[in-house]
């Protein structure tokens, strides 16, 4: 079946930061109070109860002036997952229509997928002993519903739909922006990583809103993933002895062994 | 509950043919996947309108039915898809407003009642540190006899030119620019009995 | 401009995107800092706080000199064609008739001339030097771009693209619109800064058409609701001014002092009438009207004046309804003190507000503050508090009405939390409670409570369908409710109907209460486009119109100026579109009247030129506490404002940064509710100040870091935002700080802060004396 994905436009992006709350009243998360560092922004990044977040850039040249660029920023969904891949659970899963999702029953709060995600979103929560991020509001999607960011946009930035014609909508609209003011707008999430469930439309390069311009999954994930991963098994004993993997093959069996409870881990 | 919900389909009747709070939604056409269901599937929203600002945006409200009264009822307010004013949309503010009446604890993730609000009347004495709980009788024959006894204290009846003013320049009122209509009438309509000349309210600043 | 509506009524920014992607419009953003709205703004425009006059006068010269106005609307739907007496007059910055001791003026030397038969003599090529044209061209000659900029620390070529791009409207077939809020009215001048906005919008002609307008932008759900109903002391219910006690001594004085002899006003003694009625229904009006209270003449009642009179001990109890003013009220400090003197208040509301506690240990200690009013312990503060829990917005049902005058229901969706309850049963309770005290009085100065109607029905919890009949208004018969009028054009002026809100007749007109109604079809004629009316959404006051005055969409001859927005138009018989007519429905537009677009004025016509207490037209005073002497004037202040507190004037050299407050998306007013809401407090946790990165080099304050601010009124610390969207100003050659500080942040709440109200001043505008929170003098250093 088609992939389905969100389409955000910045350049109708007023941060009301809506998503952000709504993303927490849908996905029943309590809120994370932070102290102000100086920007609007309040998190640095996303965190295990804050699925979502805007960024807010500030940046000024003496031809464009100031711009204060906005962006949400939120699981990329990517076509080709790192962190799926270096579940040693498999926890993480990918709907047909491209969400890339987690079974929490299965997470055993490694943080191996944290590492792994080249945009350092998975977040681990505490409270549960797990890694949490967006989920794309799958079980909303499945039952025809959007997800409750691209519900309660108000201005239209964000849409849902299928990713073929997001990407026409995209084209049109860098197109638009190119001409009006915008000669370097463009589209993220076409190609980045083989393609990025997550569609962008930007007013300026991505550095100018913290998007990696070739983002990379980390050297020693790709590692993990080609090599290590296939013959877990009978790797474990050996891992024991090494610093990162024994972290996660620790606590594998310590859940193989029945004894894993929630929050027991610090 | 019900009955609420039951009553706002009665009062809607005559529009109850065209009123549809459908969700935002798409054609999901051949979904493979295994449908989990959402947690507001079945249940009917109840529309509201957003208690900040003056755009008027509508919500609707997802409540749990029969859940008890003085717990968590609440499953998710949203964007109202109907209002012509927001089509469904809603700000941070607008999209928080469940947690005027619930939160979700950071330490434990439970819903629960925002601990924030205030449940009991309470009363505070003349150079007291401490707020006390009483009931609302007592609050209210508290209130009516301090509001009869500065009005008696204060009242004029005529001026100093003989004409009848019927005023008490000791009894002021502020506030209630959130208030409803109906509220506000009341509201207004028992100030000017008591003889309020200071009666001010948010637009005014 | 003066509003950030991205930031503070961000629906309002899902339109104005439409508008720029769907017909290309384009928005401008002018605000003294690059806000949220800037960023998505097409064209962003500094200016320095208090300096809108100036501003919008140097557009006035512009448009006049270069005959960029709407002429034919400006000729038949506004005043400008009006012959002004030549007792009028103006120099350096005053009007004629200005008396100094009085701080006021002789408003009538600025009056039209008239002809014999009381009608107003005009010039309808607006070339006599004496018609309010001319007159205003002359007055706005000194307001050249150079100047203007020079005052306002505008780049030149920023504020010409302002000009022109907002100028081009003035085409037939174009329409702008003026979005603002607090940052336009809350300044010594902020009547004549939003007069601004109108005279601009009627010289472009943009007032009663699709599209345009002058936007308040509401900053509560209900502050028009709430306003229309005049929880404020110069009005009754539906705009009726109160009674003063020599001016308006009895019923028949009122109606005849109060209504003028043309405009829809003449009707004002129906209204009144039935007010009354719905007051008290068994009484007749002319002996009920003295149970209203008479205000002294000319005594202040605003809320600075109420609570220098709460300071002087005036006043000795006080009801507080979801309202928190030692947060949110001018110079906080004073009020908080002012409270301290009270008998008695009573505060409701969902939380405790910084209000309700403000004789706490948490509200009287002051690590930063110098508090002239004596720091005291809560032993030292006699005042009883009764704190009555209100639930919440959804946890009830009743309406609410929008900046767009919508009258929306909201049904209950949740039970109230507790033992909180609706204020309509709080307010309901206490009224029962009331009235039964007084029982058995027979002393005629308690008749007012003694023969008041307070009939809702059985129980604790009112009728709401009961209150929603008497607003919509009713027929009586044998002293009770009879059946409800249609409307306001069934109201009597001789007690035979009661309504409490005039405005509101025919919200309820038979069996359905229209506020309830959700059919979202935007219909319109055939062969019309339909403009966004939704005219079977709700109800709309009045009589469910939608833009008032669209009179003036039309032509002259009663044409659509523009078909894309056509909002009636006159068919040869009757007039007939996408909105219910604010007019005569048959009033032919080339018969007698039939031009008069403006029917609640008694002119009928657009008002360029109007009687304000500092003037007929607007002039540019500095705000009170300012860095710079008025360049246009030798007057630096408004004449007409009332001073307070002389000496409590900042000066700049102990203050030489100009300081203002804001809002944020993330939080509401006195963030009573938000600070509340741990959603909202995890998006916005403290109180921060913005500064331009210049000054903060200057003061070596590093952004995040703490920084105290003060004023002559007190000190209060906050966290800085260093930011890029701030810039100095250029001020006639020399750079001017400014900064901003937010003000939703008091003791409680999951985000505890500061409140920025202890900085500024207790002065007002000139005409309704709402606090000028939004210029001021300060200084800034890192704690």
């Amino acid at each position: 079946m088609a992939r389905m994905t969100n389409l955000y436009d910045v350049s109708k992006c007023t941060a009301c930061r809506g998503c952000q709350v709504a993303c927490k009243d849908w996905n029943q998360l309590p809120a994370v109070i932070e102290p102000f560092t100086g920007n609007y922004q309040t998190h640095e990044s996303t965190n295990g109860d804050t699925y979502t977040i805007i960024k807010f850039m500030e940046h000024e040249d003496p031809v464009d002036g100031i711009q204060w660029n906005f962006l949400k920023f939120n699981c990329m969904h990517c076509f080709d997952p790192a962190c799926m891949d270096v579940c040693p659970q498999e926890a993480i899963t990918q709907t047909e229509w491209g969400a890339v999702i987690k079974d929490y029953d299965k997470c055993i709060g490694c943080q191996y997928c944290t590492y792994a995600c080249p945009f350092e979103i998975p977040k681990y929560r505490k409270r549960e002993d797990i890694v949490t991020k967006c989920t794309l509001c799958y079980e909303r999607v499945e039952e025809g519903l959007e997800p409750a960011c691209a519900r309660t946009c108000p201005t239209g930035a964000l849409t849902f739909g299928e990713r073929d014609q997001l990407l026409q909508v995209a084209e049109e609209r860098v197109k638009f922006l190119r001409a009006n003011g915008f000669p370097r707008a463009t589209i993220y999430g076409k190609l980045e990583l083989g393609g990025l469930n997550k569609l962008f439309v930007l007013t300026d390069t991505p550095d100018k809103f913290e998007l990696p311009i070739d983002p990379k999954v980390p050297g020693q994930i790709t590692f993990w993933q080609d090599w290590i991963q296939p013959y877990f098994g009978w790797l474990i004993p050996v891992a024991l002895a090494g610093s990162a993997v024994s972290f996660v093959t620790t606590r594998i069996l310590a859940n193989k062994n029945g004894d894993h409870t929630e929050g027991g881990h610090e | 509950m019900k009955v609420t919900r039951r009553q706002f389909l009665k009062v809607t009747g005559a529009t109850v043919a065209s009123f549809a709070v459908i969700d935002l939604g798409f054609d999901m056409t051949a979904t493979a996947s295994e449908v989990k269901g959402v947690r507001t599937a079945g249940i009917s929203p109840i529309p509201t309108i957003c208690p900040f600002c003056g755009c008027g945006c509508g919500l609707v409200v997802y409540s749990k039915d029969g859940a008890p009264a003085d717990g968590p009822q609440l499953l998710s307010i949203q964007g109202d898809p109907d209002n012509p004013i927001n089509r469904g949309g809603a700000c941070s503010k607008g999209s928080a407003l469940m947690n005027l009446r619930e939160i979700y604890s950071p330490e434990t993730g439970e819903q629960e009642i925002n601990p924030e609000r205030k449940t009991k009347p309470l009363y505070r004495a003349s150079n007291s540190t401490k707020w006390e709980e009483k009931d609302w009788d007592w609050m209210i024959d508290e209130i009516a006899k301090r509001v009869k006894k500065t009005r008696d204290d204060y009242f004029e009846h005529q001026d100093e030119n003989g004409i009848i003013v019927n005023r008490c320049e000791a009894l002021a009122s502020l506030g209630g620019a959130a208030l409803d209509n109906e509220e506000v009438n009341l509201i207004v309509k028992l100030n000017k009995a008591l003889g309020m000349n200071y009666v001010e309210h948010q637009a005014r600043i | 401009m003066g509003s950030n509506a991205a930031e503070n009524h961000p629906i309002s920014f899902k339109w104005l995107t439409e508008a720029r992607e769907k017909r290309g419009a384009k928005i401008i953003s002018v605000d003294p800092r690059f806000t949220r709205t800037s960023a998505r703004s097409d064209l962003y425009c500094p200016l320095r706080s208090g300096t809108d006059i100036a501003f919008m006068g140097g557009m006035f010269n512009y448009i006049l000199q270069n005959k960029l106005y709407h002429e034919e609307y400006v000729r038949w739907y506004t005043n400008a064609t009006f012959i002004v007496k030549d007792s009028f007059g103006f120099e350096d910055g005053l009007f004629t008739g200005y008396d100094p001791e009085k701080r006021s003026y002789d408003q009538n030397q600025w009056a039209f001339e008239t002809n014999e038969d009381g009608t107003y003599k005009k010039d309808m090529t607006m070339e006599d030097p004496r018609c309010v044209l001319q007159i205003m061209k002359k007055h706005y000659e000194r307001y050249d771009i150079d100047l203007v900029c020079r005052i306002t620390g505008t780049p030149k070529n920023k504020y010409l693209e302002v000009i022109e791009a907002y100028a081009a409207t003035g085409a037939p077939d174009k329409t702008g619109t003026i979005m603002y809020a607090m940052g336009t009215t809350q300044h010594t001048v902020g009547t004549e800064n939003v007069r601004s906005f109108a005279i601009l919008q009627l010289l472009l002609g943009n007032i009663g058409r699709a599209g345009g307008g002058v936007n308040a932008l509401r900053g509560e759900s209900n502050v028009q609701g709430s306003t229309d109903w005049a929880l404020l002391y110069h009005i009754l219910p539906g705009y009726l001014e109160t009674p003063q006690a020599k001016r308006d001594p009895d019923f028949e004085t009122y109606c005849a002092v109060e209504t003028p002899k043309t405009g829809y006003w003449v009707n004002k003694p129906k209204f009144i009438a039935s007010l009354l009625k719905s007051w008290w229904m068994a009484d007749d009006p002319a002996k009920s009207y003295n149970y209203i209270p008479k205000r002294i003449d000319g005594k202040h009642y605003e809320h600075i004046a109420l609570f220098e009179a709460m300071y002087k001990e005036e006043i000795k109890g006080l009801f507080v309804w979801g309202s928190n003013p030692i947060v949110g009220g001018p110079n906080a400090n004073k009020e908080q003190a002012a409270l301290a003197k009270l008998d008695w208040m009573v505060a409701v509301d969902l939380w405790q507000t910084e209000t309700s506690e403000f004789w706490s240990y948490k509200a009287v200690e002051r690590p930063t503050d110098k508090d002239e009013y004596g720091i005291k312990t809560p032993e030292d503060i006699a005042t009883e508090v009764f704190f009555l829990p209100a639930c919440s917005s959804f946890e009830k049902e009743g309406t609410v009405s929008n900046s767009g005058r919508w009258m929306q229901y909201r049904w209950k969706s949740a039970d109230p939390v507790g033992d909180s309850k609706a204020d309509l049963e709080i307010v309901h309770k206490l009224g029962l409670k009331i009235k039964e005290l007084y029982a058995g009085s027979s002393r005629v100065e308690d008749e007012p409570i003694t023969h008041l109607t307070w009939d809702y029905g059985h129980g604790d919890h009112p009728d709401i369908d009961l209150i929603a009949r008497e607003i919509n208004g009713f027929t009586v018969v044998d002293g009770k409710p009879g059946p409800q009028v249609a409307n306001f054009t069934k109201l009597m002026a001789d007690g035979t109907t009661a309504c409490s809100n005039w405005i509101y007749s025919g919200c309820y007109p038979a069996d359905e209460y229209l506020s309830k109604r959700r059919d979202n079809v935007d219909t319109a004629p055939p062969g019309a486009k339909p403009i966004g009316s939704y005219l079977n959404w709700s109800w709309c006051w009045p009589v469910n119109r939608r833009i008032i005055y669209n009179r003036a969409s039309a032509t002259p001859e009663g044409q659509p100026w523009d078909t894309d927005r056509a909002s009636i138009w006159w068919n040869g018989e009757k007039w007939i579109g996408n909105d219910i007519p604010d007019f005569g429905g048959t009033k032919d537009p080339n018969g007698p009247g039939g031009r008069n677009a403006f029917i609640m004025r008694p002119e009928e016509v657009g008002c360029i030129y109007s009687k304000r207490n500092e003037g007929p037209l607007p002039e540019h005073y500095e705000p009170w506490e300012s860095p710079i002497k008025n360049l246009l004037n030798s007057q630096d202040l408004n004449p007409a404002v009332v001073i307070w507190e002389p000496e409590k004037q900042g000066q700049t050299d102990k203050y030489p940064i100009v300081g203002t407050t804001y809002r944020v998306s993330e939080h509401w007013q006195s963030g009573v509710m938000t600070r509340m809401q741990p959603w909202l407090a995890e998006l916005m946790p403290n109180c921060f100040v913005e500064m331009s990165e210049e000054l903060a080099l200057e003061k070596d304050i590093k952004n995040g870091g703490k920084v105290i601010i003060s004023t002559t009124r007190g000190d209060i610390e906050a966290l800085a935002c260093v930011t890029k969207r701030f810039k100095p100003f250029l001020i006639d050659g020399n750079y001017v700080h400014q900064v901003g500080v937010l003000w939703h942040f008091g003791f409680n709440g999951y985000a505890p802060d500061e409140p920025a109200n202890r900085l500024t001043p207790h002065i007002g505008d000139a005409n309704t004396m709402i606090p000028e929170y939004k210029a001021w003098l300060c200084d800034v250093r890192r704690a």
